[in-house]
C-alpha cells in the first residue's frame, strides 16, 4: 500500500468493499466521486468465461499506481482524491477486480481523471490475466510490451 | 554469480513456475543477458521455444523498469515482465 495526503493506492488479495470504499475515503470538499468498478465478465473473444485468475507484481504494481494517479492529479484544474485499488489471485463472474475512486469539487475533473488512470493501468501496470473457460484450457491473455516506457 | 529471475504471467508455465537462476561468469548489460536468460530457461524447459516472449518482455526490480543498459555486476533478484493486462 502506498498513499499521502490525497492519493491511496493498494494491490490485494480481498474482495473489494465498494461501499466502504465509498464511505472511508469521502471528503467534504468533493462535489463529485466517480467510481470505476471493474468486473471480471463471462466472455471474451467468443469464449466463455468462469473466472479470472490475476497475477501481480506487487511492488512495482503498487509504484505504478501511485505515478499514475500524481500524474493524473497534475493534469487536473481542481484538487483531486484518488483512490486504486487492484486485485489479485482469483476470481470469480462478477467480482471487483479493479477499483479506481476519484473525487474532486466538479465533476469534470473526476470523469477526465477516472479514464486517464484505467487507460494508463492497462499498459503500464505489471499484471497479468489468465483467464478460466468452461470449455477449454486456461489462457494467459496477450498484452501491452512494457518496452520503451 | 547468480541472477534469480522471478515469473509473471506466462512465463509461469515453464520451469517450477516461479523463478530461474541463470549463472553468469562476468558482468554484463541486461541486454547481453537476456540470451544467458533465454539459454538457460531452453535448457530448464524442453517447452520453451517462444523467444519472440523474451524479446517483448522486459527486466525489472521493485521500484522500476530496467534499461537494456543496466549493469549487472553482483547477484540480485529480478523480475521478467510480459507484456501486461491488467485493469
Amino acid at each position: 500500500m502506498l498513499k499521502n495526503d490525497d492519493i491511496f493506492v493498494e494491490v490485494t488479495d480481498k474482495k473489494i468493499d465498494l461501499g466502504k470504499l465509498l464511505e472511508d475515503f469521502q471528503h467534504h470538499s468533493q462535489g463529485a466521486q466517480i467510481l470505476f468498478n471493474g468486473v471480471v465478465r463471462n466472455t471474451n473473444l467468443g469464449k466463455k468465461v468462469h473466472a479470472v485468475s490475476y497475477d501481480v507484481f506487487v511492488p512495482l504494481a503498487e509504484e505504478t499506481f501511485f505515478t499514475i494517479a500524481k500524474e493524473a492529479l497534475e493534469k487536473a484544474k481542481s484538487p483531486l482524491k484518488v483512490v486504486l485499488i487492484h486485485r489479485m489471485g482469483k476470481l470469480f463472474l462478477g467480482e471487483s477486480s479493479v477499483a479506481i475512486l476519484v473525487g474532486s469539487p466538479h465533476r469534470d475533473d473526476a470523469y477526465v481523471a477516472s479514464r486517464y488512470i484505467i487507460e494508463q493501468i492497462k499498459v503500464r501496470s505489471p499484471i497479468w490475466k489468465k483467464e478460466h473457460y468452461d470449455d477449454e484450457d486456461s489462457q494467459w491473455l496477450a498484452g501491452h510490451t512494457l518496452k520503451g516506457t | 554469480m547468480k541472477i534469480r529471475v522471478k515469473f509473471f504471467g506466462s512465463f509461469r508455465q515453464y520451469g517450477n513456475g516461479e523463478f530461474l537462476e541463470v549463472e553468469i561468469k562476468q558482468p554484463m548489460t541486461l541486454n547481453e543477458f537476456r540470451l544467458h536468460f533465454e539459454n538457460s530457461l531452453k535448457k530448464e524447459d524442453k517447452k520453451f521455444l517462444e523467444s519472440a516472449l523474451i524479446s517483448d518482455s522486459v527486466f525489472a526490480n521493485e521500484t522500476q523498469v530496467l534499461t537494456n543498459d543496466y549493469f549487472l555486476e553482483r547477484e540480485m533478484t529480478l523480475a521478467i515482465l510480459p507484456p501486461v493486462c491488467g485493469g
